[in-house]
């Protein structure tokens, strides 16, 4: 079968219903100086489900919130705006796709990773010198050009997973051999077509090749908290597997093993309630 | 090996874990999960009259019974690290993720 080239790739993104418009603004509103926080947080209570997904994350215990929050507004002056547009953007633009009619996508074990290299990162960020909620951000969305290419060409994903289970190979290898294009060229299609934020933008098309970053970059961490992610086998899958892990992102990211051993607990305790607030 | 348990908060210790989060009457929560108990908290606790607190503990592990858990444990990560390769950062994460795992498997 032919490969897919990027323009197939694009041509299809292009026909996507366009994001919820709140979830383009607070998008671009990384790029702007002055946020009118109150206007953005009026904006996405106007959309429900989003609002009632936004709440149960706002609310799980990963928070730890001294009370409950009811609305979009709270949630703002209790956790900062950063934190509020940090979980609006993870459930909005997951929300976007759907990939049931791909054979052999488990969207359990997607989520799972995710929320695992979320986790890691929020948790490692504070060494690396980066912000925790674009770093959780960056976590749960990295793989998303895996959700792309497997809602958008579902028939050739399934080809995909069934070489990569077949050959006992990565899903990265088994992308460019069946499709010729991979989830981060996918993503970082997606990336630009949406206008996601550089260093994002940068976490999805650089997680599995750092070098071609800084080495500090959100690539990098986003990096190190996939391969802890998948050390830590949270999909189940007896698929999953490590892939050999970055010298330089790992020490940009200042740990060692026993730092990182010390911080495991907390990522395995989050995951269970994350999941489960993330999950549609 | 650690054991989910709930204790009386006179039977806990500096250095646990603790398990679900800690909330008080009202249901605000006073700790979250992964929380560790320290000297101040088992005195806020008392405080905010908590009775009770889920946390994880260690335990006496028959000889037999942990190295053949241990045995799954390397196995289960050998697995996950198949083709991991053995570069520094690589052995420093599965170093990390054993040692957890011995814990907490």
């Amino acid at each position: 079968m032919s490969p897919l080239s990027r323009e197939q790739v694009a041509a299809r993104l292009r026909q996507l219903p366009s994001l919820p418009a709140v979830v383009a603004r607070l998008l671009d509103s990384f790029a702007q100086e002055d946020i009118d926080t109150s206007a953005l947080a009026r904006q996405i209570a106007l959309d429900q489900g989003l609002t009632a997904r936004v709440l149960r994350v706002a609310n799980s215990s990963f928070y730890g919130l001294q009370s409950r929050v009811g609305t979009i507004n709270e949630a703002v002056v209790v956790l900062g705006f950063r934190a509020v547009r940090s979980m609006v953007l993870a459930v909005g633009v997951n929300g976007a796709f759907r990939a049931d009619l791909c054979p052999g996508f488990d969207p359990q074990a997607y989520l799972r990773h995710g929320v695992g290299t979320a986790l890691a990162a929020r948790e490692l960020a504070g060494t690396a010198g980066h912000n925790p909620e674009l770093a959780f951000t960056a976590g749960i969305l990295h793989d998303i050009g895996q959700l792309v290419l497997a809602a958008n060409f579902p028939a050739r994903y399934a080809e995909v997973i069934a070489h990569a289970q077949q050959h006992d190979v990565d899903i990265l290898s088994a992308e460019r051999a069946v499709l010729g294009i991979d989830h981060t060229e996918a993503g970082v299609l997606l990336a630009e077509s949406w206008r996601f934020p550089l260093p994002l933008t940068q976490a999805v098309s650089g997680h599995h090749a750092p070098q071609a970053n800084d080495p500090a970059s959100l690539a990098g961490l986003i990096h190190v908290a996939d391969a802890v992610a998948h050390a830590l086998g949270l999909t189940g899958s007896p698929d999953e597997q490590v892939m050999p892990v970055d010298d330089a992102a790992w020490q940009a990211a200042g740990i060692d093993a026993h730092v990182l051993e010390e911080r495991l607990p907390r990522i395995v305790a989050g995951m269970e309630e994350t999941c489960q607030a993330f999950s549609a | 090996m650690k054991q989910r348990t709930t204790l009386p908060v006179a039977g806990l210790a500096a250095g646990m874990i603790v398990a679900t989060p800690v909330t008080d009457a009202a249901g605000h929560v006073l700790l979250p999960a992964g929380a560790v108990i320290s000297e101040g908290i088992l005195g806020s606790l008392a405080r905010h009259e908590v009775t009770a607190v889920c946390v994880d503990i260690e335990i006496e592990e028959d000889p037999a019974q942990r190295a053949a858990r241990e045995t799954a444990v390397a196995a289960r990560l050998a697995g996950l690290f198949r083709h991991a390769g053995d570069g520094l950062a690589t052995r420093a994460l599965h170093e990390a993720v054993l040692a957890f795992r011995r814990l907490a498997p």
